[in-house]
């Protein structure tokens, strides 16, 4: 979520710039574990706060997650744009703000997704397709903590936010194929 | 740059979930809505009355010294009497109102830790179920009597209760613990869910329990018919749909409805 430009090009020591993670790290680790115990003490109640337009909460829930999915699509396709790893195509002067404006988008549309399954649901393993829906759940919102922790700081190696970049989107991608892809082949498309 | 954007968007998708959590608590009835035991009489000076708050230590159970144990609990602030049987008592708290032909009533049982107990009527048939999502899932199926229903279960499990037109009371003895319950009538999606299904190559009898407010609790019992059956918690119910999935099997539960006669 950030311009090419606000990547430092030579950190002047790399085990420093390393040791910058150390603490977003552990917040991240920190919040990945809230989710998850919180997810596993809480009594499941089955229901929680009902999204209008929705005939059930699994379909709203499943079209957040996919709209979260798709900006998160965006996310990588101008990430790559911005570092200029896509051929013949230069970044656009807008291209740092429709980063950043998708990934708040994407974020802003797995909160209520997760809050909707860790107070309804709660963090599962009763198959192999739940347990990997939780953990990947409860790790996003950490690694994603971690990116944004990591964002505003000078130093850090630039392999850094690509790595963990790919890991906040690789869980989303994860966490769609074993809910929303799992809902909508189940259950059928529609609201 | 502004180095303090990112935090402000983890701060917003923050404040974001805290307000959909207070949303969801306040529009959840309770996450877990203890029925509170209300008895109207103790026909035979065996009413165990818990109170809403009442913790585990007041479930009353049938071993003697655990039986001493309840009986010193302070929490147990009615004065309890323990039964000394090794069953429920044999005379469940009696129920004004009219005997019906058909209802559906389920709750939770008093300080049962969210175990709940749902029972249907069909004419003469019932259908009753007791489960905790955890440990206890127990079936009972027989006829009933003059409004009242005295059933055994697998495993020394024992249901007796009374019902009429807006109420059933009585008490459920499961796995060494006996809870009593007071149960009001379910409508609609609120009920008993029952589903049969091979996982795996083993037989599975799910079970759930879904109340007006959307409480649900659901047990599993794996070779229900052996002499070993193993009770595990059920994966939840999307009352919605009226199905549930497990381990990659989805199941189609059946609504046991007393009011429309389905699954009996």
């Amino acid at each position: 979520m950030t311009a090419q430009s606000d990547v430092s090009p030579a950190p002047e020591d790399a085990s420093l710039g390393i040791a910058k993670l150390i603490v977003p790290s552990l917040i991240g680790g920190l919040i990945a574990l809230t989710l998850g115990i919180y997810g596993r003490l809480h009594h499941p109640t089955g229901i929680a706060v009902s999204i209008s337009g929705f005939t059930s909460a699994g379909y709203a829930k499943s079209w957040l997650a996919t709209g979260a999915t798709i900006f998160a699509i965006i996310q990588v396709v101008s990430a790559l744009v911005m570092y200029g790893k896509i051929p013949r195509v230069s970044a656009p002067s807008w291209i740092g703000r429709a980063h950043r404006w998708s990934g708040r988008i994407a974020f802003l549309l797995a909160v209520p997704v997760a809050i909707n399954c860790l107070y309804g649901l709660g963090f599962q393993t009763y198959s192999t397709r739940v347990l990997i829906h939780s953990i990947l759940g409860c790790a996003f919102f950490g690694a994603f903590t971690v990116k944004m922790l990591i964002l505003p700081k000078r130093g850090v190696p630039g392999w850094v936010l690509p790595v963990v970049g790919a890991v906040v989107f690789l869980a989303l991608i994860g966490i769609w194929f074993t809910s929303a892809y799992w809902f909508f082949s189940t259950f059928g498309i529609h609201r | 740059m502004k180095p303090s954007t990112p935090v402000i968007t983890l701060l917003g998708g923050a404040a974001l979930g805290v307000a959909i959590l207070v949303a969801s608590t306040l529009q959840t009835p309770s996450a877990a809505p203890v029925n509170p035991y209300a008895a109207t009489s103790s026909p035979a000076g065996a009413t165990v009355t818990l109170p809403a708050s009442a913790p585990s230590t007041a479930i009353v159970s049938l071993t003697p010294s655990a039986s001493s144990a309840a009986a010193s609990t302070p929490t147990a602030s009615a004065s309890p009497t323990v039964p000394t049987v090794s069953s429920v008592p044999t005379t469940a708290p009696a129920v004004s109102g009219t005997v019906p032909d058909d209802a559906d009533y389920g709750a939770q049982v008093g300080g049962g830790e969210g175990a709940a107990v749902a029972v249907s009527v069909h004419k003469k048939k019932a259908v009753a179920y007791v489960c905790d999502g955890h440990k206890v899932g127990h079936w009972f199926s027989g006829t009933v009597k003059n409004g009242k229903l005295d059933l055994a279960g697998q495993n020394g499990a024992h249901i007796t209760l009374n019902y009429r037109n807006s109420k059933a009371a009585g008490y459920v003895m499961a796995e060494g613990h006996q809870y009593a319950f007071s149960l009001p009538t379910l409508h609609g999606h609120a009920g008993l869910y029952e589903s049969i299904a091979m996982v795996h190559g083993v037989k599975m009898k799910f079970g759930w329990i879904v109340l007006a407010d959307g409480y649900q609790v659901g047990s599993v019992i794996a070779n229900p018919d052996s002499a070993d059956p193993q009770v595990s918690a059920a994966p939840p119910l999307d009352p919605a749909t009226g199905t549930a999935e497990d381990n990659g099997v989805v199941l189609i539960a059946t609504l046991i409805s007393g009011v429309t006669g389905s699954g009996f």
